[in-house]
């Protein structure tokens, strides 16, 4: 906290005083003086309490009308934060409000410098090698080679250098497909189930229109199947509702004809493009942010905002995938209009609910390294990373690591990551801290030369791997439960209230299991400690060294009389504490309140960043 | 979700061992007072229609204690045990000319249907078995003994004696120099709803309370629920005031309630917490009750807290029960759940809780909580409030007492709003009021999981109870008819029955939070539905995996830590004693922190 404040006086550009943050739920409201720097605007409390917003996580600035009590600004951020300020003097708001509409040439991880030498650096960038990841699963294989067709960005500038596919699939066949397929995205390996040596495959929709045809790409889906001797035929599953890909085939685009390609199984699963997503997720935080809300309107505004039912969607199709391959045994080539969207979502999710490998913490990074980062999901767009064009941002992304977080709902001891994890992820997403998930493609980042210029957040992430753990994971109930089947009743998708209202702390919950238990393993880890120490005096007592200070030094670490003073826990409307969240959490329990692990106050400081 | 209960089916399965009649687990006749031969009927090609699984062919068994239904075709075998208890209603489906099969179906009251079915050749039997059904599920309307007084299992404690009302007063510090306990209602003449002992203020005499109670509906006066320790301002609870159209005043009554105030020497105000919406509260009048004038009683405000009455309730629970069995509509299932309108009266309840609590913890101020009779609102508020300000009643021994105190010695009418063995199932007295109070808990437990000692199963286990007239805890209206029906003398407690297996209903994340008091967020986005007990008869909905297991491997690696450390410690001690005795002082100093810190 005051390592930023020094950092402040550096850079500042702004600075305005008496500037008042409004709690976006209560009444209550804090002083403070806000700066404002090149990357970041910062609000410090009255108490030195400070607080920063990132310039790249600001989604929208709003001026208010003026009201008697100052200039009243609202900003709205990209990681479902609203902060609202007052500002005294309204020449002052004006300058705030321009200065953060200025757009910032460059992105915030050019400048971004963790004290890493380029070794450092380049170890980061590393950590993750899809070829290794390959090699994991299997390939290649008998059946599945890699070909460097691609090794130019010649035949798909979207995807990655090294593509994965069927041995009979010959050079012209792939050249002939790509031809076929939107934005030349030809059918690739994605993922290969070793046990049924089942492949899910991905690519865009074939430029099929009403009638056309085009062998390469027939006998490239014939390649897929044949590569598969446990199944005759191959499903061919399209994200799309139907209705939407009729509508493409007017645009000479359009879906598989099951006369013209043998032994496919062609399927629509009905995910919602993008415009809709977006629209969803609009309605959706409409009705959350509304401030007197009643218990109808929030949940009737939920169903209609239709959020939960687009991440059904998602989890529906993604075991339908993992049911095609596991169960039956046969590969599946997803695709959707452009094979970056749905397709990315359905596969990823597919893998997860296959492999418990990408349920852990680095076969996690693995997998959208793979099939969101490398095959070209457009994050530059999607995140809308530098003033793109509205209408293509859309929370795909958000929605797949919703969709997991709903898995770990369901399956608590399946994931070695907690929801801590998904949430930096997704804070970083948008942060262009780092380099991962800058620009559309992996051409665009090699153009970029981004792992010579940024960091890796993936060497950041593995770098507090401790904060991220989840407490009830269990790799006996992985090898147990290789596959997870999950429910999709209804009321087992839930509202992500850690997400969407992260940065609420009134509405953060009053105690929290996992951080119960992670004191507790804590505490079990400083026993274990104490134990050893204890045994170290032991054989010192043995050699008959003298005397008690060592053992007093063990149990210095002090009694602390219970306190038998009345402690309220909770808000109540009246609201009569003045400790925030973080201090009134730590009163739990009266044992380890003072030795709270470090690690778990990353539950209300996510956002906290170091400048 | 991390639920603090394990797995439904290790639920059912530990319910299954726990449930005390043994013997049915098996097909073999054990000896119980429930399967006295005359009192069993059973029978083979019995259809059960399973609203999950599809039909089940399987024998039936039924005795003057549970129906019993066993189907070998599935492996494992599926099995059906069924107090008669919590059946609401049993009806013949299909005509008996009719050539096909013939059915008929049980309405619970534990939110599911059943229905079985026979061949039509097999009418005479099916006759018999549905007669002998309607002679069981409804024993008092049968004229039988309900089955609690029947079942003689003993258990190592007389869970009876788990409430006391003297001692759990002098818990709370009473009598003090403002508050004494008297025993004017002992013989149950002032009001027969209340308990033989009452605690009310010094300075009122008990022939004044006596013209107090004639103000008051049922002749509920305002007496003492809970005493804070610190600040002396009190919960009161009593019934609405015989105010009438005429605006009826009652001199005793206004002092009365100055007294309460009085009593408190922090606050010079008292709040009155009518749980009625005002609406309800004015249509009273009409029927000679209504509320306090804030004319009549100086210093007090009147407050009122809109909680809708019985019927509503009963129509709200209804509407759920339609929701979620046995089906669950994928497509409008929020919208579904906001038409029942549960969760609303559930955060109504929790606010207006919250509200009371707020007043007496950080307003220091005395309250006085009452509806219209002030057995069904009244109860609920009271209780949650007791249990949000006093960590005492969130311990499983304090929570059994807070459920003898403020809801079966207070009066709430069990034997009407549940109508044991009463087949009158359209009776306009039944109401879901105690299960909605049992949801309230559910939901303080989810905001607050290490401050409970008890489980979900806990709560669960409470609420089966309530209708499997196994015990007789829950049977009659009053304090008094309990006595006249000797039902402490002739029948088992079910807290005998709980706190005989402690270790199934503790919660392992529970520390003690004794001094702390809990102020939940009743906001809608932290009330939900409690999938685990409403929604629990449906296969699908998956089980959570036991994440309580896992706290219960590292407290017990604690425990083998904090032993190995102790020995260690020992040892080292004796070391130095040996080898340095006139330092015997320090090695002693040294082994208390440890201990403390692990």
């Amino acid at each position: 906290m005051f390592l930023l404040v020094v950092c402040v006086c550096v850079c500042v550009c702004l600075q305005v005083e008496q500037v008042r943050l409004l709690d976006r739920f209560s009444n209550k409201s804090t002083n403070g003086t806000l700066y404002l720097t090149a990357t970041h605007l910062i609000f410090v409390e009255r108490s030195l309490q400070s607080d920063s917003i990132l310039h790249h996580h600001i989604a929208s600035v709003e001026k208010l009308s003026l009201t008697t009590t100052g200039c009243p600004l609202v900003i709205q951020c990209r990681n479902f934060r609203v902060v609202h300020f007052v500002v005294q003097r309204e020449r002052d708001c004006h300058d705030i409000y321009s200065s953060l509409l200025l757009s910032y040439e460059e992105v915030y991880a050019f400048s971004y410098n963790p004290k890493q030498n380029d070794q450092q650096r380049e170890e980061g960038w590393q950590i993750i090698d899809l070829g290794a990841e390959f090699e994991r699963m299997g390939v290649p294989c008998d059946q599945w080679q890699l070909t460097n067709v691609n090794i130019d960005y010649k035949v798909c500038e979207t995807y990655p250098r090294d593509l994965y596919v069927p041995i009979t699939a010959s050079k012209p066949i792939i050249v002939g497909s790509s031809k076929f397929r939107s934005k030349g995205r030809f059918p690739v390996l994605t993922y290969f189930y070793q046990e049924k040596k089942a492949a899910v495959c991905r690519c865009s929709q074939p430029l099929s229109g009403f009638s056309a045809r085009c062998l390469e790409d027939e006998s490239m889906l014939q390649a897929i199947s044949k590569a598969n001797h446990n199944s005759r035929f191959v499903y061919v599953m399209d994200t799309r509702p139907k209705l939407n890909a009729l509508a493409n085939r007017a645009a000479g685009k359009g879906y598989e004809n099951e006369d013209n390609y043998s032994n496919i199984r062609f399927q629509f699963v009905g995910i919602e493009n993008i415009h809709v997503m977006r629209t969803s997720l609009q309605k959706l935080l409409e009705v959350i942010g509304t401030r007197s809300l009643s218990m109808s309107d929030f949940l009737v505004g939920l169903e209609s905002s239709g959020w939960l039912r687009h991440i059904k969607a998602v989890v529906d199709a993604a075991i339908f995938l993992a049911k095609a391959v596991t169960v039956e045994g046969a590969s599946v080539l997803v695709h959707c209009s452009d094979g970056w969207d749905r397709t990315a979502q359905v596969c990823s999710l597919g893998a997860l609910l296959m492999d418990p490998y990408y349920r852990t913490i680095k076969g996690f990074m693995v997998l959208i390294e793979k099939d969101w980062i490398s095959f070209g999901h457009k994050f530059a767009d999607r995140c809308d990373q530098l003033d793109g064009d509205p209408k293509e941002v859309s929370p795909i992304f958000t929605q797949f690591l919703e969709c997991v977080w709903q898995l770990t709902e369901q399956f608590p001891q399946a994931f070695e990551f907690s929801e801590w994890f998904l949430l930096q992820i997704h804070e970083h997403v948008h942060s262009c801290q780092y380099g991962n998930f800058l620009g559309n493609n992996q051409r665009q980042r090699e153009d970029l030369r981004l792992r010579e210029r940024t960091h890796s957040l993936w060497a950041f992430l593995m770098s507090e791997k401790q904060n991220y753990l989840n407490p009830f994971y269990s790799p006996a109930y992985s090898e147990a439960h290789p596959v997870l089947e999950p429910s999709t009743l209804p009321y087992h998708f839930k509202f992500w209230r850690n997400m969407y209202h992260q940065f609420d702390r009134s509405m953060h919950p009053r105690q929290s299991i996992l951080k119960t238990v992670l004191t507790m393993r804590e505490n079990n880890r400083k026993a274990e400690s104490t134990l050893q120490a204890l045994e170290k005096v032991k054989v010192q007592r043995q050699e008959e060294d003298d005397d008690d200070d060592e053992q007093e030094e063990v149990g210095e670490e002090a009694t602390e009389s219970t306190d038998t003073e009345r402690t309220v826990e909770g808000s109540s409307g009246t609201e009569s504490r003045k400790q925030s969240y973080g201090e009134l959490e730590g009163t739990y329990n009266s044992e380890s309140a003072k030795e709270e692990p470090a690690v778990v106050s990353l539950e209300f400081g996510v956002a906290r960043m170091t400048c | 979700m991390l639920s603090l209960t394990s797995s439904s089916t290790s639920r059912s399965d530990r319910s299954a061992q726990a449930k005390p009649p043994s013997g049915m687990s098996s097909d073999s006749v054990a000896t119980s007072a429930e399967l006295s031969p005359e009192l069993r009927v059973s029978t083979q090609d019995v259809t059960y229609f399973c609203p999950f699984i599809g039909a089940l062919r399987g024998t039936v068994t039924v005795t003057n204690y549970r129906l019993f239904f066993k189907c070998m075709d599935r492996e494992p075998a599926f099995v059906l045990d069924l107090p008669l208890g919590v059946v609401s209603r049993v009806e013949k489906i299909g005509s008996a000319s009719s050539r096909g099969d013939v059915s008929y179906g049980l309405v619970c009251k534990d939110i599911r249907n059943l229905r079985f079915a026979h061949k039509q050749m097999e009418d005479t039997l099916r006759k018999s078995i549905f007669e002998v059904l309607m002679k069981f599920a409804f024993p008092v309307s049968n004229g039988l003994p309900i089955f609690a007084f029947e079942y003689g299992q003993v258990f190592p404690e007389n869970g009876w004696k788990v409430y006391d009302a003297v001692s759990e007063y002098k818990r709370q510090g009473i009598p003090n120099e403002s508050w004494r306990i008297t025993k004017v209602n002992d013989h149950y003449e002032v009001c027969d709803t209340y308990p033989s002992t009452l605690a009310v203020p010094v300075n009122i005499p008990d022939e004044e309370l006596k013209r107090v109670a004639a103000f008051r509906a049922k002749g509920r006066v305002p007496v003492l629920s809970w005493i804070h320790p610190e600040s002396q301002a009190t919960v009161t609870r009593c019934s609405q005031p015989m105010v009438g159209v005429n605006g009826k005043r009652s001199k005793e009554d206004e002092k009365y309630l100055q007294a309460i105030m009085d009593a408190n020497a922090q606050s010079h105000k008292l709040f009155i917490f009518d749980a009625r919406p005002s609406v309800n509260a004015a249509a009273n009048k009409m029927k000679g009750g209504g509320f306090e004038s804030e004319d009549a009683y100086q210093n007090a405000e009147l407050v009122f807290l809109d909680i809708h009455n019985i019927h509503v309730m009963r129509e709200s629970l209804r509407k759920l029960k339609d929701v979620v069995y046995p089906n669950i509509e994928d497509s409008h299932w929020l919208s579904n759940l906001e038409s029942t309108h549960w969760l609303e009266h559930i955060k109504l309840i929790m606010a207006g809780a919250l509200r009371i609590a707020d007043k007496v913890e950080s307003g220091k101020t005395s309250v006085v909580v009452h509806c219209s009779d002030g057995w069904d609102r009244t109860a609920q508020l009271t209780s949650l409030a007791m249990l949000m300000l006093d960590g005492y009643y969130r311990t499983i021994r304090g929570f059994e007492v807070l459920l003898e105190k403020e809801w079966l010695s207070f009066g709430h009418r069990f034997q009407l709003r549940v109508g044991h063995g009463d087949k009158n199932h359209t009776d306009a007295d039944r109401s879901p009021v105690f299960i909605q109070f049992i949801d309230c808990v559910w939901q303080l437990t989810r905001q607050f999981p290490a401050a409970f000692e008890f489980n979900e199963y806990f709560l669960v286990t409470i609420l089966d109870h309530l209708y499997s007239c196994l015990f007789g805890t829950f049977l009659c209206n009053s304090e008094q008819q309990r006595l006249k029906e000797e039902v402490p003398k002739r029948t088992v407690s079910l807290w005998a029955y709980i706190n005989s297996q402690l270790e199934e209903f503790t919660n392992p994340l529970y520390v003690n939070y004794s001094n702390h008091v809990l102020f939940p967020v009743v906001s809608l986005r932290h009330l939900e539905l409690w999938v685990g007990y409403y929604i629990r008869w449906n296969p699908r909905m998956r089980p959570q995996e036991p994440v309580h297991q896992r706290y219960k491997e590292l407290l017990a690696k604690r425990a083998e830590l904090q032993k190995r450390v102790d020995e260690l410690q020992r040892e080292v001690t004796n070391r130095s004693a040996s080898s340095s005795s006139e330092r015997a002082g320090s090695p002693t100093r040294s082994i208390t922190p440890v201990q403390t810190f692990v």
